[in-house]
């Protein structure tokens, strides 16, 4: 950039010199001349005002631009848009009206005037009035650029397309058309070629709007679209940061055009309060017209169609405000609105950015202008205009040419001039922001600037990243941003004090959880000493109990032997009941493991037939055992099964009487062995089915007094089933018999 | 006549194991703790020892270790008798050596059977 801009001094200051010595010369040559002064003091009066209208519409651009962009690029967008006034009116003033209205060179360009200074001569006057109006003009050209490059233009780079625009683009195109210096002060009489071929632009919808048009086009082919605004084929739109400011900024344009158009019949005459009543009946009709095509769709208009389509109608009237009626003025306002509308929508869909609408507006809302001229302008006004060449017999189609004429050469000269200039420009020095320029906001990017809002949401999004929530915004009571960061630190204070309060419940929690691990491990613990210290007393209370019962009966002594048969069930009832309590505290510690060996099915079978057969055949029961594997060899914990099928068995045979009980063998699924004790007994209904699995729970809890039974047997059963892979299930029919079922994989993983 | 060594510290259990297997036909000689089984299995060669697992001085796993590896008495079967009726205890007194494994309170006919099966 720095390069550039040495380079652009350097070029500057040698412009001037050469500049300085051609206008000594001209300055010269034109004070020889006397030329007769006929103004009056009321048409200069009107000019001024006009070019002080005109310059309103520098507010108007940037209240519109900065308001409808985001708000950390609004501080740019604001500075933008003053700079360019200040540069490209020094740029007119210096060069810019010498190219604009200096006598032409082949009607392309002026080459006297530079360094404007008219002072000493009879129309001083007049020229310095025409002078500060086209300055205005000059500078509406530039700004309207800024809108549609907002947002990722570097600042510097937005000041040398100012003076670019200032001095060979703006000026260049207005000499084509404006340039009639028989009119003016000291000319030659030469003139412009597009006015020479008949063209006809009353206050600029080509020269000043389609020319920021074109150039803004231009740039932003360049720079591209804003980071986010197209993704992945999606549109995003950013929502406008203070639309008010921007309904501000159009009627504050809207009334500056009142100046624009009212201002460039030079004079104050009758044709002047029709020019300004066809300026705003079109901006009336812009905006109308958009108000009933989103009516007609039952939907609320976007605020940007709105504006825009204001603004497109003033574009489109400002060609021919003086050649046509007021019904006119309304059909090209309205027409205007419409082309600015579906210029937008076309912009989307090529993924071209404009963030205020500059281009929709100003480049087609110019195009559309200047190009229906010919068909609502009075016929006199067409058959009036001396320039215009004969193309056909119609004098519509023959300005239509021209018309044509003008548009296409203003167009590829200010866009590929532009394009190409900044191309080369944007190879040295890139004319966009960086990435992390564009995410942080120009504001601070470019200018360093902060403001309460940005403070909060570096703070909120320190917090964020962080976590930590000790830290607070900005506040003050006097501005938004402040109140917000008023109450955003006093919601983060009730935060940080839950939070606070949240972390010691965590850690209370993680105490009690502790505590209530170590109170079960204790429980667990306690239990197996209880059951191993109860034992031993218990074996004892059996052991002699036994050994009782067998002299007993060796002695004959029958009187004792039924007591002493409650006493031994008794101890084996107890014995029992300490053996599932502590199986059962063994599972819920998780301490049950397997102890996996190889198994011979048909050993395990004799085993487990020798111990339950009398205990089946007790109540007169008749036991089968129906084994439909052949040779099965199992991988399993043989203690484990035996106690699971003993206790179904002992079950079955508890609550059956002189019936049948089958234990059932099949292999299922190839992996795993099923095992169903069938009985006849007594049966379950379904509530007592469903708690036949709970702990200590008997089907009834009258049985245990009939049937004796601790109500552990069966969870702990299906508890060992499951950590063997297993699953354990019960179908019962009361009064006609129950069946328990277990399935068990053949081969247990040590894992498991 | 088969002669028993019971290793037993509880008073009451051995006096009762004690009496119901000598009604059955064994002579029983006792130890009181694990190194007076190591003892007295050398000076006395039982034929079958029944040793309880938990036991003073020195504990039955490892009164049963050096019963083993002593080349005298190493050929006497050692029957286990444990409170404990998990299936870690017994695995824990077979791997330490012991011949058979019973759980206390004793069943006299399942223990005979596992004594006859030594003699």
């Amino acid at each position: 950039m720095l390069n550039f801009v040495q380079t652009f001094k350097r070029l500057i200051i040698f412009s001037l010199a050469f500049i300085i010595l051609i206008t000594t010369l001209n300055t010269v040559r034109a004070a020889d001349e006397t030329i007769d002064n006929n103004a009056s003091n009321i048409d200069l009066l009107w000019m001024l005002i006009c070019a002080i209208l005109v310059f309103m519409m520098q507010a108007g651009f940037m209240c519109l631009e900065s308001g409808i962009i985001r708000n950390k690029n609004n501080i740019n967008v604001a500075l933008k848009n003053v700079s360019d006034f200040g540069i490209s009116i020094v740029c007119f003033w210096t060069i810019g009206y010498g190219f604009m209205f200096g006598i032409s060179k082949s009607g392309f360009m002026g080459s006297n005037d530079f360094f404007f200074d008219p002072s000493g001569t009879a129309t001083s006057g007049q020229a310095m009035t025409f002078f500060i109006f086209q300055s205005m003009f000059c500078a509406t050209a530039a700004s309207i650029i800024s809108g549609a490059v907002a947002e990722r233009l570097k600042f510097n780079s937005y000041l040398v397309i100012t003076a670019i625009v200032g001095t060979i683009l703006y000026p260049v195109v207005g000499h084509w058309a404006w340039a009639n210096s028989d009119d003016l002060f000291g000319g030659d009489g030469s003139t412009g070629w597009l006015y020479d071929a008949g063209f006809v632009d009353f206050a600029g919808s080509t020269i000043v709007h389609s020319t920021g048009g074109w150039i803004g086009l231009a740039i932003i082919l360049i720079i591209g679209p804003r980071t986010g605004r197209f993704v992945e084929g999606k549109t995003r739109k950013f929502a406008p940061s203070n639309l008010p400011l921007s309904v501000l900024g159009v009627l504050l344009l809207g009334f500056g055009w009142h100046g624009f158009n009212g201002g460039s019949n030079l004079v104050l005459d009758e044709a002047v309060p029709g020019i300004l009543l066809n300026t705003f009946l079109a901006a009336a009709a812009g905006i109308v017209v958009c108000l009933i095509f989103w009516g007609v769709q039952n939907t609320t208009a976007p605020a940007g169609d709105l504006l825009n389509g204001l603004l497109a109608g003033l574009v489109a009237v400002t060609a021919s405000a003086n050649w046509v009626t007021p019904l006119s003025a309304v059909i090209i306002g309205a027409g205007g609105g419409l082309v600015a509308l579906y210029a937008t929508r076309l912009l989307e869909r090529l993924e071209l950015d404009d963030p205020v609408g500059a281009i929709p507006v100003h480049l087609a809302g110019g195009i559309f202008g200047t190009l229906v001229l010919p068909f609502f302008a009075a016929e006199e006004y067409l058959i009036g205009n001396q320039n215009l060449t004969e193309y056909t017999g119609n004098v519509r189609v023959n300005q239509f040419i021209a018309q044509l004429i003008g548009i296409i050469s203003v167009g590829l000269y200010t866009f590929f001039v532009s394009y190409i200039l900044l191309n080369v420009i944007n190879n040295y020095s890139p004319l966009r922001v960086s990435q992390e320029a564009e995410d942080i906001g120009l504001n601070i990017a470019e200018h360093d600037s902060s403001s309460d809002q940005i403070d909060l949401l570096k703070i909120m999004q320190y917090q964020n990243d962080t976590g930590d929530l000790s830290v607070r915004g900005p506040e003050d009571l006097f501005t938004e941003a402040g109140q917000i960061g008023y109450h955003y630190n006093i919601l983060m204070g009730s935060l940080e004090e839950s939070d606070k309060i949240m972390r010691k419940q965590k850690d209370d929690l993680q105490v009690a959880m502790q505590n209530a691990q170590t109170a079960n491990q204790a429980k667990s613990d306690f239990l197996a000493k209880m059951s191993h210290e109860l034992r031993t007393p218990l074996n004892a209370i059996i052991g002699y109990s036994e050994m009782l019962m067998e002299e007993a009966e060796d002695d004959g002594l029958d009187t004792y032997s039924d007591d002493l048969t409650k006493i031994h069930s008794s101890g084996e009832h107890l014995l029992t009941l300490i053996n599932d309590i502590l199986d059962l505290s063994k599972i819920e510690a998780g301490k049950m493991d397997l102890y996996i060996e190889d198994i011979e099915l048909n050993t395990l079978l004799k085993q487990i037939e020798a111990t339950a057969k009398p205990l089946v055949e007790k109540n007169k029961n008749k036991f089968i055992i129906n084994n439909e594997t052949k040779n099965m060899k199992l991988k399993n914990d043989q203690t484990k099964i035996r106690q699971i099928l003993f206790n179904m068995l002992s079950n079955a045979a508890k609550f059956t009487n002189k019936g049948k009980i089958t234990l059932k063998i099949k292999s299922e699924n190839k992996n795993q062995i099923r095992f169903d004790v069938t009985d006849t007994g007594i049966g379950m209904n379904d509530e007592q089915i469903g708690n036949v699995f709970e702990e200590f729970t008997q089907a009834e809890s009258s049985t245990s007094k009939n049937y004796g039974g601790t109500g552990l047997g069966l969870p702990i059963s299906k508890k060992m089933t499951e950590i063997m892979g297993g699953r354990m299930e019960v179908e019962s029919k009361e009064g006609k018999g129950t069946t328990f079922s277990i399935t068990i994989p053949i081969v247990v993983q040590e894992e498991n | 006549m088969t002669k028993i060594l019971l290793v037993e510290d509880n008073e009451m259990n051995k006096d009762m194991l004690s009496r119901r297997l000598m009604k059955k036909g064994y002579d029983i000689i006792f130890a009181m703790d694990g190194q007076e089984a190591i003892d007295m299995a050398k000076s006395e060669m039982p034929d079958v020892i029944l040793m309880d697992m938990g036991l003073p001085v020195k504990d039955g796993l490892q009164a049963t270790k050096e019963i083993k590896e002593d080349s005298t008495t190493g050929n006497i079967p050692i029957i286990a008798l444990t409170a404990h009726a998990m299936a870690e205890h017994r695995q824990e007194a077979l791997d330490g050596g012991c011949d058979e494994y019973e759980t206390k309170p004793v069943r006299l006919p399942s223990l005979i059977e596992k004594i006859e099966q030594f003699t």
